[in-house]
């Protein structure tokens, strides 16, 4: 394959996504393995550049969740076709993370949204729902060793959950990096209650975890 | 000039020599500090007229707001189920329908006969007897989008505005007349003269103008209209930044539009003045929460001296307070209020 068409392609998965057009990423996800492109490639280079590109449109405000899910369901359809054919040396996740809404709290649709961005972006995340009690984020870390866990709360009333999450997370495994998001919460509440990071939307979530991952393995 | 005459001076408004402040909603604050729960007064109308009454006396919070933090309750006269919690309002536990066919075979008839519905009209009967002629007493529900996203979920209804809009349409027009339904009982027997909306799934964090204006706005436009024939008012709140579409929020035809902390409160206020009665916005997390008393009050003076001057504005947190929100914050935001003059 040429370096120009190559690009081409790439540049097709990628505009199939921001443009959240479903048949589009499956035709440029077939193409791309027809003409061998390493699937692992097509994925974080066209798909996942797609996606970034879709997180900043909603940073700067020109796309809103419907859009957002919209252009997940086409991420899904070109992962849908490519990740089984990922070579095992290539497979190797960027890291683990638990995630979900706090108890109490049935808000998902944001948590929704950040857990796409780390599955799309090679993250093993291991979803806990909604309505989440304290004790269950502690025992999945535990159990995965995930070195992030994601807490989630949408309201005032169910975000002070997070305090007791977190300190007791703190005490089991005090390598565990702790991120938080939802709308009632902010940067101080984040430090206050001991959290390692405090993501005000889904791109930032993803940016946050990638550099506490880093920081992790000394990188 | 009582409390329920300045709300309505702003509404109208009018200039007066303090501006009027209030909370928003309160449901939840309101059982907390009263020391109840949701579940205890769901089936007893006289006891949480009783906190209701009690809470707006000894706070002095001009509005009440009466079934507030019951909202989730709506869906539950159509079929939903409803779970408790210890602190906080009560939720739905999963969506209703998840197609069209579901959406034409949902019937408004059942409501009448639910419970928690029965209780708030009763409650609304009972604290409008009592404090009516001093205090605004309004009940509440969700705005039509939002019990939309209820019935239908929030995701499904989220991808239907691209995929299903024939659905989303359906759904909101239905969640539309369950709430003119919802509020008759009240508005035909005079209970109320204001009605109190609250459209969270309609933020302008989630949803983009366009959307906005295809899928909220028309259906709280009716609603305005109707209760305007009736000469009731509504106060409506939308979550989120809307400051891009503060011209849409006029066109909703509220007559008290209660803005989001993180709306531009002085863009509000231009977009508003001599139009419409503006409420906000003090941020109920890092202000009404989090903060002292004095800096809720430094927070409220400095709205008031900047933009409180000629009538036509409320000053309110920029949402629902929660439960644990500190009283003496509560009483410091009426307090300097009624101790500021505007600037």
């Amino acid at each position: 394959m040429t370096p120009e068409r190559k690009q081409e392609l790439l540049k097709k998965l990628g505009d199939a996504v921001v443009n959240y057009d479903e048949d589009a990423a499956r035709d440029a996800a077939n193409e791309s393995v027809r003409e061998g492109m390493e699937p692992h490639e097509a994925i974080f280079d066209g798909l996942v550049v797609g996606m970034q590109e879709v997180g900043r449109l909603y940073e700067i405000q020109e796309y809103f969740v419907p859009e957002l899910l919209m252009c997940a369901d086409a991420l899904y359809a070109g992962l849908d076709i490519l990740r089984p054919l990922i070579s095992k040396e290539n497979s190797k996740p960027k890291g683990q993370v638990v995630m979900g809404v706090v108890q109490g709290d049935v808000h998902d649709i944001g948590k929704n949204i950040v857990k796409l961005m780390f599955d799309a972006a090679g993250f093993v995340v291991h979803d806990l729902g909604r309505d989440v009690p304290l004790e269950k984020f502690v025992e999945e870390q535990l159990k995965t060793d995930s070195e992030i866990v994601a807490l989630s709360a949408m309201m005032t009333t169910t975000m002070v959950g997070m305090k007791d999450i977190i300190k007791v997370i703190k005490a089991k495994n005090p390598k565990a990096k702790i991120m938080i998001g939802g709308a009632p919460v902010n940067e101080e509440i984040a430090e206050r209650w001991g959290a390692d990071g405090y993501a005000k939307d889904a791109t930032n979530a993803l940016r946050d975890a990638i550099n506490m991952i880093s920081s992790l393995r000394g990188l | 000039m009582t409390g329920k005459e300045a709300i309505l001076a702003a509404v109208d408004l009018q200039d007066t020599e303090r501006v009027p402040a209030a909370y928003y909603g309160g449901g939840m604050w309101t059982l907390y500090q009263a020391g109840e729960t949701f579940e205890s007064l769901a089936r007893d109308p006289r006891r949480m007229a009783g906190v209701f009454v009690r809470m707006a006396e000894e706070v002095g919070n001009p509005m009440v707001y009466c079934g507030s933090g019951y909202n989730n309750l709506h869906v539950a006269a159509l079929g939903g189920t409803i779970k408790y919690r210890k602190i906080g309002a009560p939720d739905l536990e999963e969506a209703l329908v998840h197609d069209l066919a579901g959406v034409r075979a949902l019937d408004t008839g059942r409501m009448a006969g639910h419970e928690t519905i029965q209780t708030v009209w009763k409650t609304t009967e009972i604290v409008s007897g009592r404090i009516g002629d001093r205090f605004v007493v309004t009940t509440t529900s969700w705005g039509p989008f939002t019990l939309a996203g209820q019935i239908c979920g929030v995701e499904p209804l989220m991808r239907g505005t691209f995929k299903a809009r024939e659905m989303v349409h359906a759904v909101v027009d239905f969640a539309r007349e369950f709430i003119t339904g919802f509020y008759e009982p009240l508005i035909s027997r005079g209970l109320i003269e204001m009605v109190s909306i609250a459209d969270p799934t309609a933020s302008g964090d989630l949803l983009s103008r366009k959307q906005f204006a295809e899928f909220v706005l028309p259906s709280l436009r009716q609603l305005t209209d109707r209760w305007h024939q009736k000469k009731v008012k509504t106060l409506l709140h939308i979550c989120g930044d809307t400051t891009d579409r503060l011209d849409l929020l006029l066109e909703t035809g509220a007559d008290i539009i209660s803005v989001d902390h993180k709306v531009d409160l002085v863009k509000a206020r231009e977009a508003f003045r001599g139009k419409r009665c503006l409420a906000g916005n003090l941020d109920p997390v890092a202000v009404m929460l989090q903060a002292g008393p004095e800096q809720v009050a430094q927070k409220a003076r400095d709205v008031i001296q900047r933009l409180g001057g000629g009538g036509g504005f409320i000053l309110m947190p920029g949402c629902d307070i929660g439960p644990t929100v500190p009283r003496e914050n509560v009483e410091a935001l009426l307090r300097t209020a009624a101790a500021t003059p505007p600037g």
